[in-house]
Formats: structure tokens, sequence, C-alpha cells
């Protein structure tokens, strides 16, 4: 998961953003990594292989549960938000809202400084 | 096979062998969905699959993502110690619960009957064979004598009688 120039910057986001794509329907990891690049116009652009590690680890812990399916003549992996997921998603919304709140008054006030 | 490297590399970091074998085949899947994609753009199958590579990522980068998520590692990878310092024991204690208690049990309950205080009635039930006299072979009535044997199934009178006409043959049927 990388920003054109600052894929550091992006940290906790791609977690944020798996979750509120699952909400809403269930998916495999070539649709997920395609609706991030297509929901954010390309701005994200997630590196397409290492989309798995992190599915698999929120499968680990619960948020996420994965099941095989036939999709298309071949079976897919398919993952679904839980309930733990769904609180971990209100949990992470938050915290990024905070943090983009408290980041964009710095940003303003830095604007209205100079 | 595809990733077979990776998949060597995966399991000797530790990751568990049921996560990397998922992963190997989530990437083989979308390697096809990305090449499907890149035909379908109107690339020769040649360069959809030189480009779909280039977009999944380096065998490096595949890996380096995997092993760096402690929670996917193996139990064997994560404690070692718990696995082969504390398992064996653990495992010898099992198969003393599993196996010896109920042999103690086993033992102790012989011990407790064989002490009279669950003690069975033992009397010997004795069988009479009665012949009609000179076919010794053929015999007519069969009388029980014991504990378990039903009542009055045979007359005493005529057990008397094959008795002194020596043509009885007992058999001793053991105990009840």
């Amino acid at each position: 998961m990388e920003t054109r120039e600052n894929p550091g910057f992006m940290t906790g986001l791609p977690e944020l953003l798996i979750l509120r794509l699952l909400q809403d329907r269930e998916m495999y990891g070539y649709e997920i990594v395609q609706a991030i690049a297509r929901g954010t116009s390309q701005i994200i652009t997630p590196g397409e292989g290492v989309v798995y590690p992190m599915l698999h680890s929120l499968e680990k812990d619960g948020a996420l549960k994965a099941e095989l399916r036939p999709a298309g003549g071949r079976t897919r992996i398919y993952y679904a938000l839980t309930a733990k997921g769904v609180r971990r998603l209100f949990t992470l919304t938050d915290e990024w809202t905070r943090v983009n709140r408290a980041a964009g008054l710095v940003i303003r006030g830095a604007a209205h400084a100079v | 096979m595809p990733f077979e490297h990776l998949r060597e590399r995966l399991l000797k970091g530790g990751i568990a062998p049921r996560h990397v074998g998922r992963y190997l085949r989530e990437l083989a899947d979308h390697l096809d969905d990305l090449a499907a994609a890149e035909r379908e753009a109107g690339q020769s199958k040649e360069e959809a699959l030189r480009i779909s590579r280039d977009r999944l990522g380096n065998e490096d980068h595949l890996a380096e993502a995997m092993l760096a998520r402690p929670d996917l590692k193996s139990w064997a990878a994560r404690a070692p110690w718990l696995l082969f310092g504390l398992a064996p024991p653990v495992a010898i204690l099992a198969a003393f619960f599993a196996l010896g208690i109920p042999l103690v049990l086993t033992a102790k309950l012989e011990s407790i009957m064989g002490s009279g205080a669950f003690a069975v009635s033992r009397q010997p039930t004795a069988q009479i064979s009665i012949s009609d006299g000179g076919d010794q072979s053929a015999e007519s009535e069969i009388c029980r004598f014991g504990p378990d044997a039903p009542d009055n199934n045979c007359a005493p009178e005529k057990a008397r009688e094959a008795t002194e006409a020596s043509v009885l043959n007992w058999t001793e049927f053991g105990s009840c």
C-alpha cells in the first residue's frame, strides 16, 4: 500500500480502507486492491501482493472471516467482515477522523500564519 | 509451480504452513487476474505475464510482507521453548493421565473386590447326567444342582436311582 511519494505516511490506513470496503460486501484480494485504487482515483495504489498478509492477520485476529467460494469458474478466497471487524472499523474511523482533524488544525494554522 | 522459492523461504522463516499455502494460492490467482486484465487491454500473453509479475511485486517484497507479521508464524517459530521444552513433559503427563490412571484404578478395584467387600458367591454347580441304563451315551435327563439350578428340574428320586445304577456322569460346571 503506497502513495506515489510517501509510502510511510500511510501507516494504519490500509487496514481502515480494507475494513471499510468489506463492510459493503465480501471480496477477494484482487477485488480489494482494485477497489482501493479505483476508489481513491489511483492516489493510493496498494502493492498488489502485499495486501494478503494483512488480510491473513485480520482474519487471525477475528476481524475477518475467510471462505472458499466459486466465482467465475474458479474458487476464490472471499473475505467478510465479522462483528469484531465492525467494532474495529468504528474505532479506526474515529481515530483517523481525530488525527485528520488535528492535523488539519495545524495545517490551517500554519497556512494562516504564513 | 510458481512461487516455489517463496514457499521455501516463508516456511524457513517460520510462517505457519496453512498461511503459506493460502498466500501462494492467492498470489497465483492474483497473477492470473492481472494477466487477464492486461490481455484484455491488448497485451500479448508474454507481455501480460511480465507486467503482471512486476505489478504483483518481486519475491523479496512478497516474502518481507509476510515475514514482517509475527502473528502468522507457527508456534514452533514463535515459541520454540514451548514446543521443545514444555511440550514433552506435558505429553508425558497427558499420557500418564490417559493410560496410567485407568490402569491404577482397575488394579485398585480388583484388589477391593478380591478382599471380600464385593465378593460373589462362588459355590459350584453340578450337573448330573442320567443315562437310561444300557446305553450310557444316551442321556435321558439332565439334573442341575447348586445355587443357580432351576427349582425342581430333576426329581431327587431319579438322581438317587441313577447313582445306585452307577451310570452317573458328574460334570463339574465350575464356578458360576
